[in-house]
């Protein structure tokens, strides 16, 4: 296998982080701008519409709420982006990732669990009931959706015998990762998604509590946490699309140009199947997700399993 | 290949070990549950940096991982048994503050004498190409057997435990014959039963 | 100066709209939703999350008290408008001019405005500014001298460092419309301010202190922002007596006693289960997104469980009209319960569908009422037939006293079958025997909130057509509940 460098190496830190940003900004942009023109069904405005909502966040006045614990509120709120850009640090641009570690896949999930501490941080910092509740139905959702996102992961790794997203790509040169394990690919879009509380697992910032743990954001905080939630999502995206779609693998295209497609193809279809579904409550899915989806990612790993025993990957 | 540190990996070992310390100090000092959960996670999270510092990777994303998890399931405790959002109530967060004190400031004493006095042998060998796989196949490998049965042992204890603590068992739930059609929970599931 | 207020008009363009309003003014609310719906505008959840603070109809006292506790919580830019009648374009319109520019600051005589005035600072900090506050704000200012000597201090250098504080908070906002450094604001506001400010408790008491004159209001009129002071602010006190009782709460603020920062403490009650746990008094409306505007809840939240439910209409029942539906179209009306309740469910997409329905059947003109009448006929079968909506919401708030089980795991009356026969009016397939079952009085409410979930209890009040009748009026089936208590 040849030693394929990281961008940071290849580029120097401080440009390679300046594009992973950039890339998981547009990836951001374009998910809410693809949900917009779901929620809306106005095509026309729908690529403005992003751009607007966060040009008024930064023209609008931050507030406060009375005895707030602001430290860990303010360090929730400037984690989320923070993090959800992390999470992109692993996933491949035009075949490198921003940082090449050797764990790859256990890094992704660690900045996804570092990120229910912080949604859990907005929710309990504001010092208001609606918050509050919208911070632990996070964590009770998070605690259910851990597991199968953690067995979906090293799934993936386990067939490509490695936990480096680039390995993992490079496994699937012959056969992509989605045919022989689709139910992890589902579970990985659909836990990702409720880590991001999105779509039909809102519940945490769910319209019956005046939008939870966003419900006393306002102004620059509100743009930070609902731009990470959007790269985060985007981000989401692109890791389906490494770990299960081939990444650039393609006939005719070039690389770049198939790797942004499968990403908008997965965008769009992510937000057309979530925005169509209601919330599912959480006190009702908490339950499929332990006896449904644990068990399920468990054959689904054992088929893999066997699948590597047989030399079906290699 | 991670031997030799460079200067700023040694400023940054000494800078997140200092972070570590004060982090796990102001654990003891905070008068809020969520303040105290949080500088506990802040302390992991400094260790972590220190092992990705070392180079490895793997330890440190685990540590932040589990460590992260840890705390979250410890939150939700908190809520559980406080319903105070903010927690501004100021409560103690130590019992035997001075026993406790003690016993930790003498740990670390004895430890950091240990670290400066011991004469630690000079590396033998070179440190692995990938110290991920090393660790895999040092836990799958040789010590498969023990890290298995002490899987088991502390899933045991898990299960054992809640089932020692569960308020309201099988039998509260299906019926004195274990036939009722579907449970009587508060709250029902999402499973069609 | 000019790109920049032209950029705030751009970014302000599409306003989301709070509407605070009580039962008996549908038709109007319905004309101005649509209007706002219309041009492309949201609508609010939280007064955080708000542009435009909407009055519709007559309101009384309390209801108007609860308002300018919701106003003191929306951030700036804002505007506040009041609609009794036609015509709504053109007040909306207003109000969004209004909205962009930073001459519209100057009108009125609201304490945030005042402060918004562009880059006035020194007319912020002057004893003459503080003249024009209204009485409330006064109280909670002037109280400390304290706050008011830091926010000199800062006056000179850099207003967005005091959008920590309450009043810095207006400052910085000020400093915001004058389309100064924003990124500035945020990094001075994470640095020594808030750190030093958590550094050790009392210095946190202190600069809790310094916002409580302003964010209690913001507790008490956020409506779930229940607090016990939030009960009060229903009762209809005023500001100035909370500003003051905040003031004593901090004089008086032991290690271990009953308030912080002029907050009670949760207290301890038994819960559900039998346990020892902290119950928190908290109250709902009478202003939140997909409630019946109006009602109010208060109660205690143990986790997210209600125990010791009481619902009440803020100010007088009799000021609303005791016909509920007041000649108005069953299937809009239906519709519109329909758009609440699927707001609560978590499906925006729906309730959108839904309340263009209404709005098109109440329309000027037969081919709209036409349009709505088919677009009704399609929403009500696709939320009747959604498998995840009836999975999510079957089996809560079964009334009566006896359980009858559906095939698909339902109850008879439980809200998925309440669900479904507003689907089969707002279809035009119902018939008037079913409305019985969809009207529920307070007390019956209550009964079956009892014990649930926050998010439960939502979705059961939304599945009522809640409305002031009195208590008599109620049919006997639907009263069921109080009988056999």
């Amino acid at each position: 296998m040849p030693e394929l460098t990281s961008l940071a190496d290849a580029w120097g830190l401080a440009p390679a982080v300046l594009a992973v940003v950039g890339f998981g900004v547009g990836l951001g942009t374009v998910f809410a701008a693809v949900d917009h023109v779901v929620v809306t069904g106005r095509p026309a405005r729908g690529a403005v519409e992003p751009v607007r909502g966060a040009l008024r966040w930064l023209v609008q006045q931050r507030r406060t709420t009375a005895a707030p614990d602001r430290l860990l509120w303010r360090i929730g709120v400037v984690a989320v982006p923070v993090l959800a850009v992390l999470s992109l640090a692993v996933v491949p641009i035009g075949g490198r990732t921003l940082l090449s570690t050797s764990a790859d896949l256990v890094w992704f999930n660690a900045m996804e669990t570092l990120l229910w501490a912080a949604v859990w941080l907005i929710g309990w910092g504001p010092n208001a009931v609606p918050a509050l509740v919208g911070g632990y139905r996070f964590l009770a959702q998070g605690l259910a959706y851990e597991l199968p996102l953690m067995l979906a992961l090293i799934t993936a790794g386990l067939a490509a015998s490695s936990l480096r997203t680039t390995d993992i790509l490079a496994a699937q040169a012959d056969l992509w990762f989605v045919v022989t394990m689709p139910v992890a690919f589902a579970v990985f879009l659909v836990c990702a998604t409720a880590f991001a509380f999105w779509g039909p697992f809102a519940a945490p910032a769910g319209a019956d509590i005046a939008g939870g743990v966003l419900s006393e954001l306002s102004g620059v905080h509100r743009l930070l946490v609902e731009a990470g939630r959007a790269v985060f999502l985007g981000a989401t995206a692109a890791m389906a699309v490494t770990l299960f779609l081939g990444g650039e693998a393609g006939p005719w295209l070039p690389g770049p140009v198939w790797y942004l497609l499968k990403i908008a193809v997965v965008v769009v279809a992510l937000v057309g199947v979530g925005r169509r579904v209601p919330v599912l409550r959480p006190d009702r899915f908490v339950e499929v997700a332990w006896m449904v989806l644990v068990p399920a990612m468990l054959v689904q790993a054992l088929v893999v399993g066997l699948l590597v025993l047989a030399g079906a990957y290699r | 290949m991670g031997l030799v540190l460079t200067d700023g990996a040694v400023v940054a070992v000494v800078v997140l070990g200092v972070v570590a310390v004060i982090a796990g100090i102001a654990v003891f000092v905070v008068d809020s549950m969520a303040r105290a959960t949080f500088a506990l996670l802040a302390s992991f999270l400094a260790v972590a940096g220190v092992f990705l510092v070392l180079d490895l990777t793997y330890l440190a994303v685990v540590t932040a991982l589990m460590m992260t998890i840890e705390m979250a399931i410890m939150v939700v405790f908190m809520i559980m048994f406080m319903m105070n959002p903010a927690g501004l109530m100021p409560m103690t967060m130590v019992h035997n503050a001075r026993g406790s004190a003690a016993v930790g400031a003498a740990v670390f004493a004895v430890i950091t004498v240990a670290v400066w006095t011991v004469d630690w042998p000079p590396r033998a060998g070179t440190p692995p190409e990938d110290s991920t796989r090393q660790l895999g196949e040092a836990i799958m490998g040789s010590d498969m057997l023990v890290m298995i049965v002490i899987g088991v042992g502390l899933f045991a204890t898990m299960v054992a435990g809640t089932v020692l603590a569960t308020h309201r068992g099988r039998y509260d739930r299906f019926g004195a014959d274990l036939d009722a059609s579907r449970p009587d929970d508060p709250v029902r599931g999402g499973m069609p039963r | 100066m000019d790109l920049s207020n032209r950029l705030r008009q751009w970014a302000m363009a599409r306003p989301r709209v709070l509407i605070v309003t009580t039962a008996g003014n549908d038709l109007l609310r319905w004309h101005v939703e649509a209007e706002v719906a219309r041009r492309g505008w949201q609508f609010a959840l939280s007064p955080a999350d708000t542009d435009i603070l909407l009055t519709i109809g007559a309101i009384g006292p309390e209801l108007s008290a609860a308002a300018d506790v919701l106003w003191s919580q929306i951030p700036q830019p804002r505007q506040r408008l009041a609609v009794t009648g036609e015509p709504v374009g053109e007040r909306l319109e207003a109000a969004l001019l209004a909205l962009g520019t930073s001459s519209a600051y100057q009108d009125g005589d609201d304490p945030a405005t005042v402060l918004s005035r562009g880059k006035r600072a020194e007319d912020l900090m002057t004893p003459g500014a503080h003249g024009q506050h209204d009485g409330h704000d006064m109280a909670g200012h002037a109280d400390h001298g304290a706050t008011g000597a830091a926010a000199d201090k800062h006056a000179g250098h850099d207003m967005g460092g005091h959008a920590g504080h309450d009043m810095g908070g207006h400052g910085a906002a000020a400093d915001e419309h004058a389309g100064h450094d924003m990124g500035g604001h945020a990094g001075h506001d994470m640095g020594g301010h808030d750190m030093a400010g958590h550094a050790d408790h009392g210095a946190t008491g202190a600069a809790a202190d310094e916002h409580a004159g302003h964010d209690m209001g913001g507790h008490a009129g956020h409506d779930m922002g229940g607090h016990g002071a939030a009960a009060d602010e229903h009762a209809g006190h005023d500001m100035g007596g909370h500003a003051g009782h905040d003031m004593g709460g901090h004089g008086g603020h032991d290690m271990h006693g009953g308030e912080v920062a002029g907050l009670p403490m949760a207290g301890t009650a038994p819960d559900r289960d039998g346990l020892e746990l902290d119950e928190l008094k908290v109250t709902l409306g009478p202003v939140l997104p997909g409630w019946p505007g109006g009602l109010v809840l208060r109660g205690s939240m143990q986790g997210d469980v209600l125990t010791r439910v009481e619902f009440s209409w803020v100010d007088d029942v009799d000021l609303v009209p005791a016909d509920p539906a007041g000649g108005v179209d069953r299937r809009a009306g239906a519709l519109d319960v329909l758009t609440s309740f699927l707001l609560v469910a978590g499906w925006p997409w729906a309730a959108q569908q839904a309340r263009r329905a209404r709005d098109d059947l109440v329309g000027i003109g037969p081919a709209r009422v036409d349009r709505g009448a088919r677009a009704a006929v399609v929403v009500a079968a696709r939320v009747s037939r959604s498998r995840p909506l009836a999975w999510s919401v079957r089996g809560l708030g079964v009334r009566g006293a006896e359980v009858l089980r559906t095939p698909g795991g339902g109850a008879v009356g439980d809200v998925w079958d309440r669900v479904r026969r507003w689907c089969e009016i707002a279809s035009g397939a119902g018939t008037s025997e079913t409305d019985e079952e969809l009207v529920v009085g307070l007390r019956d409410l209550a009964e079956l909130v009892e014990g649930a979930e926050l998010a439960a209890a939502r979705l059961i009040v939304a599945s009522f057509d809640v409305r002031p009748v009195p208590e008599a009026k109620v049919p006997a089936s639907a009263a069921r509940g109080v009988a056999d208590a």
